[in-house]
């Protein structure tokens, strides 16, 4: 009986938590009970919950250890004594615990070796920030340096409107003369029947006279005005390849309307006659997207303009050669504007047979040229390169008439009538060779190759008077080419 | 002195260094009782080591989040705080030997970790308190409290010296009266066998 009311008390007391009702008491009451300190009836109250609530009897019995507790005295060991007093400066300052706490637990982080995850993390954390900022400031310092300060009044708005006068595009033009002479792309221009050109000040001018170069995808106009703004040109012998330039898109935009690109080849005229002035410049580009605009070096003068579109590699024309195009050129009315042929397709493919000309494939460069020609019949360039390649294949049918229509484009084309004359002469027609020699040298002179042939042409034909003013003229201008025909004479 | 006492307190959180050294020995030496009594078994070191952890939870805020008003509640409080420290720490002992002891083999769990007799479940479950009020007014009816208190001691395992210390009184009182309780209960067992005997016929 015994064993089993001691039973039940324990596992009463076991789960003694479960038994707490809202009426129990709190740890005051118990300890003035203990004490004796409460008043009568609080007493009586306190009891008759007591008798009934087994949780409050336990309450009752911890307190009254507890109190009994406090009434020993067990002495502490002194080097515990000692370390607990030492806690003491932790709880005081509690306010002051900002700087020197936070001092204090940085201290404790940066104190680590190397195999706690600390480590790894600032490690990893550093070198990010160091891969970061290393990207940051190689990809400024490429971007930003050395971009020129250009005067952006430099650049005029072109407008391409039609009859109706609506908007057929509108591109950015240079001012190359203070004159009033703008140059531009001539993709811009092709079908419109009105030019508009607005200033960066608000000043709208009508063109009045238009020059064009479709091999080289040029347009040069010309307004009636004086003291604009004109962009210095730079000299292209000055020019060295490897060199950086920019190609512009919007200068006022100095990041974002700039492109980085160098110069990687220069592209000269191939063929009888090797070497001349430089007929395009070969630009290469990083970026993927599309190259186009006005080419300026880092001194922000004017190199050149862009023929083709293409993303890596681009052919762009030198700019020296323009305002002469202005001067000696003859200039075309405007409505002929609508009549001018221009295929952007036919100038890739014509840079790609001079990439390949250039790469000595032959067969692929005839392959770009022929293409060219067919989708734009007037490029004299690319029937001149063709020429060229069907000079090499001994195709020289093929060859007389490439220059033939060039010459019924441009009756005036030097290298078309040199190069025609070789031709005629090769299959004996001398007569008709030393009129195209004539012709060419009325163009330029002091041709000393031209003098030469035309010379040994007459030398074919016997008349000896002519030879004999033909090598005194030779001989000032080239003493070597004149003895080579001297002896020939003989 | 409830005033008296919370100013202590307060003395105690603003680092006031004679204040600090009183609640040390007083606290100290209560918590030291409170461990021989819940864990005996526990070297002098051990002790030591739980009652550092103790009072460091105590600087640790343990003193700033007491929001009783008397000492006695204070006593409860950091009874509660002690037994917790001593379950924690005894927890991580275990842990410890058992991660050092690679090549014996594994115990069977925590059979032989401490019970916690502060964390049990505190939810509180009316059927229980009924039957256990129910078991109280029948058995313990007629007993005074002191008597109750008695029972419950023993139920709890203390000796007959040290209930007679805790409650200041004789040692052989305490005996008499456990008895007297035990054949109070006896007869109520006897009184009611005899009652369902006699319903029977």
């Amino acid at each position: 009986m015994n064993m089993e009311l001691e039973r039940k008390i324990k596992e009463a007391l076991a789960d003694i938590e479960s038994l707490r009702t809202p009426d129990c008491l709190d740890a005051t009451t118990f300890g003035r009970y203990c004490e004796n300190m409460l008043d009568e009836s609080e007493r009586r109250a306190a009891e008759d919950h007591l008798h009934t609530c087994l949780y409050c009897l336990k309450q009752l019995n911890d307190i009254t250890e507890l109190l009994h507790y406090q009434k020993q005295r067990v002495p502490l060991s002194s080097h515990l004594a000692e370390r607990l007093r030492s806690l003491k400066p932790g709880m005081e300052k509690q306010q002051e615990k900002s700087t020197a706490t936070f001092l204090q637990s940085l201290k404790e982080f940066f104190s680590f070796t190397p195999h706690q995850w600390r480590f790894s993390a600032l490690t990893l954390a550093s070198a990010w920030m160091v891969l970061l900022v290393s990207l940051f400031v190689i990809r400024h310092a490429n971007n930003l340096a050395g971009i020129p300060a250009l005067n952006a009044n430099v650049f005029v708005k072109v407008r391409a409107l039609n009859d109706a006068g609506d908007i057929l595009r509108e591109e950015q033009g240079v001012v190359i003369d203070r004159n009033g002479l703008i140059a531009s792309n001539l993709l811009l221009l092709v079908g419109a029947s009105k030019l508009q050109i607005t200033l960066k000040d608000g000043r709208t001018f009508q063109t009045a006279k238009i020059w064009k170069d479709e091999d080289k995808n040029l347009a040069v106009m010309k307004f009636d005005t004086t003291d604009l703004p004109a962009i210095p040109t730079a000299d292209i012998e000055q020019i060295s390849v490897g060199q950086r330039i920019f190609a512009v898109n919007d200068p006022s935009k100095r990041k974002k309307g700039f492109q980085e690109a160098i110069v990687s080849d220069f592209k000269e005229m191939s063929g009888r006659r090797k070497g001349g002035s430089v007929q395009y410049l070969q630009i290469a580009t990083q970026t993927a997207t599309t190259t186009r605009g006005a080419l300026v070096d880092d001194r922000g003068r004017l190199l050149g303009f862009l023929i083709t579109q293409e993303k890596h590699i681009n052919i762009a024309a030198p700019a020296a050669d323009l305002s002469q195009m202005a001067k000696e050129g003859k200039a075309i009315p405007l409505r002929d504007l609508k009549n001018v042929t221009f295929s952007a397709e036919a100038l890739n493919s014509y840079m790609k047979g001079i990439l390949g000309r250039d790469a000595l494939r032959w067969d692929e460069a005839q392959k770009h040229f022929e293409k060219a020609v067919q989708l734009n019949p007037r490029l004299t360039g690319a029937r001149l390169e063709l020429g060229d390649i069907y000079y090499r294949k001994h195709l020289f049918d093929k060859e007389a008439k490439e220059y033939e229509e060039v010459l019924k484009i441009e009756p005036e084309n030097s290298e078309a009538l040199y190069a025609l004359a070789w031709n005629l002469e090769s299959h004996s027609r001398y007569r008709e060779a030393a009129v195209m020699y004539e012709k060419a040298l009325a163009l330029d002179p002091e041709d000393t190759d031209t003098l030469y042939q035309l010379g040994l042409s007459y030398l074919a034909l016997g008349e000896k008077e002519k030879v004999m003013v033909i090598y005194s003229r030779l001989n000032k201008l080239e003493p070597g080419k004149a003895e080579m025909l001297r002896r020939l004479g003989k | 002195m409830d005033d008296e006492f919370l100013s202590f307190i307060g003395r105690c959180i603003s680092g006031d260094g004679p204040s600090w050294d009183t609640f040390l020995s007083k606290y100290g030496s209560i918590a030291i009782q409170i461990l021989n009594k819940i864990y005996p078994i526990l070297s002098p070191d051990e002790n030591d080591d739980i009652i550092q952890n103790i009072f460091t939870k105590l600087t640790n805020g343990g003193l700033r989040n007491f929001n009783g008003a008397t000492v006695y509640e204070f006593l409860a409080y950091f009874r509660k705080i002690a037994a917790n420290e001593a379950f924690t720490w005894l927890r991580y002992k275990k842990r410890r030997e058992r991660e050092i002891s690679i090549d014996q083999e594994p115990d069977d769990g925590d059979e032989n970790a401490p019970s916690a007799p502060i964390l049990a479940d505190n939810t509180f479950r009316p059927d229980k308190a009924a039957e256990v009020k129910d078991l109280l007014a029948r058995v313990m009816e007629g007993l005074s409290i002191e008597e109750k208190q008695i029972l419950v001691y023993k139920a709890e395992g203390y000796k007959d010296h040290e209930i007679a210390e805790l409650l200041g009184i004789p040692m052989g009182t305490v005996a008499s009266r456990y008895n007297r309780i035990k054949a109070g209960a006896m007869n109520f067992y006897v009184a009611v066998f005899l009652l369902i005997i006699l319903g029977r016929k």
